[in-house]
């Protein structure tokens, strides 16, 4: 048990402890860098006050999340449906996919407005599109002849939506869910920074007005934790989901 | 149907579909509907004309873009050299792969401020694009490597062939499509890491011109700057695309 643990770990704690021995032999003064210690310990000793950001964070973040993965997932059943639609969307998802969609973040918060529910739009902006992707090349690779079948059965489009579609998607979406998850918690983070709209970033950013450095990282430790936690929970998720559907 | 006119159909579809989006954004903007934030195409053009405007487009993509290669390259090539360590001494795999998440997890706004005080205002760009190379190159690697087949390598074991013949002539061949893959990816990600580092003050770049014209109101010049963002990663992302096909004939 302990083996393992450390074998996961070892180099997270020897990160952490590079950390910890650089600051304290370079005596900086503790506005402008903390001890890892010293932010563990404001983590520990003041829970609740790190508990409600986060919450907060991670409802939109997982919100956010789910409403881009629901739109992708559409997306690519239309283009699935309607070869027009997926030539038409075709070139457009490749142009977003290589924009580097954080930078439009003051963009959306102009147009939607600062206030939390932006976040929203944010998140979902950010993983709509690999969960199109994903869930379009998962359609795509419906098991031979099985549309066929379902034309020859004459099955409604919803039956033939329900039964061999989504089933066929499922691993797809779990692989695309687990790539946006680690990113969805930063991102929310970045936007509330940005937009000073409660959460995680703008307990950092106002820590950090306040020089109370501690609490700042302790903020990003937290965002660190979620986000982690989140991707780990995803990849068991996606495991799951491929055992029952591959 | 032939895959000639298959493709020519492609390329009609394509246009129309941008096509469609550039006149929605025309239209969205003459109306006005969505106030002075979505100002007509038209007017967005216009700025690449006026030499002041385009001179600081110019410089400041430059600036960018140095940081973002700069964290491209390096991220890339610690990517790869990290994957190759866990491959070839498998007891400190599962060590890596989690520093590897962890460090892809600390919030970018956290390591900012901290980068400008323990390097330099003008290296933090390009020390936070680096980040998310590294760990989606990794990514990338790591699962190539294991996908080379077992039956192969234990044949090549049973001729008596080195550890590092095998990783030469099998794994690294086995990993080079997946590793063009994650470049691909990645490229957005430098853009993404060295314009929110550019965020934290550094003296020049699109990130700066983006954070400046939202505050001063200046809403056509920032959608210059972003299509500015946006084409150039198209264009790397193009070339690498170009490449993997390269790559693909010459490694299949």
């Amino acid at each position: 048990m302990i083996r393992r643990v450390f074998s996961q770990s070892w180099g997270v704690l020897l990160l952490f402890a590079a950390w910890q021995i650089y600051v304290m032999s370079m005596h900086f003064n503790s506005i402008v860098i903390v001890t890892p210690l010293a932010v563990l310990e404001d983590v520990a000793m003041h829970p609740v006050v790190y508990a409600l950001p986060a919450l907060w964070t991670l409802g939109f973040a997982l919100a956010g999340l789910a409403g881009g993965v629901l739109i992708g997932l559409l997306l690519a059943v239309l283009a699935w449906r309607s070869k027009i639609f997926s030539g038409m969307v075709n070139p457009l998802a490749l142009l977003l996919s290589s924009t580097p969609v954080v930078c439009l973040i003051p963009l959306l918060a102009r147009i939607f407005g600062y206030h939390s529910r932006t976040e929203l739009v944010i998140v979902a902006v950010l993983t709509f599109f690999p969960a199109f992707v994903f869930a379009l090349s998962g359609l795509r690779k419906l098991p031979p002849m099985s549309d066929e079948l379902f034309t020859i059965f004459a099955a409604t489009p919803w039956k033939r939506m329900r039964f061999l579609a989504l089933p066929a998607a499922m691993p797809s979406i779990a692989a695309a869910s687990r790539v946006c998850a680690a990113y969805s918690v930063l991102v929310t983070m970045v936007a509330e920074y940005l937009m000073q709209t409660g959460g995680l970033g703008n307990m950092f950013a106002l820590m950090s007005q306040e020089f109370q450095t501690e609490r700042a990282f302790g903020a990003s430790l937290v965002a660190m934790a979620l986000s982690t936690a989140l991707y780990s929970a995803a990849s068991a998720v996606e495991s799951r989901v491929q055992a029952r559907y591959l | 149907m032939n895959s000639n006119s298959s493709y020519l159909r492609d390329i009609l579809y394509g246009s129309a579909g941008l096509l469609c989006l550039l006149l929605a954004w025309q239209i969205v903007g003459v109306s006005g509907v969505a106030g002075l934030t979505v100002p007509p195409i038209a007017a967005v053009l216009a700025i690449y004309s006026e030499p002041p405007l385009a001179a600081l487009l110019l410089r400041s993509a430059r600036a960018t873009m140095s940081s973002a290669a700069f964290g491209f390259v390096v991220g890339a090539v610690l990517g790869i050299a990290t994957a190759l360590v866990a491959h070839l001494l498998p007891i400190l795999r599962p060590g890596l792969d989690r520093l590897a998440v962890v460090l892809n997890a600390v919030p970018a706004i956290a390591l900012g401020p901290i980068f400008i005080i323990l390097v330099s205002r003008e290296f933090t760009p390009a020390l936070l694009a680096t980040i998310p190379v590294f760990f989606i190159v990794y990514v990338a690697v790591i699962s190539g490597l294991r996908t080379s087949s077992p039956a192969l390598t234990a044949m090549m074991t049973t001729f008596g062939a080195r550890k590092w013949q095998i990783l030469c002539h099998l794994d690294l061949p086995a990993a080079i499509p997946f590793l063009m893959n994650g470049l691909k990816v990645s490229v957005s990600a430098a853009m993404i890491g060295a314009i929110v580092g550019e965020w934290f003050g550094a003296p020049a770049g699109l990130g700066v011109v983006i954070v400046n014209t939202l505050e001063n109101f200046q809403v056509p010049l920032m959608w210059a700057a972003i299509l500015v963002v946006a084409s150039s990663s198209l264009t790397a992302y193009g070339l690498l695309t170009l490449a993997e096909r390269w790559a693909e004939g010459r490694f299949k």
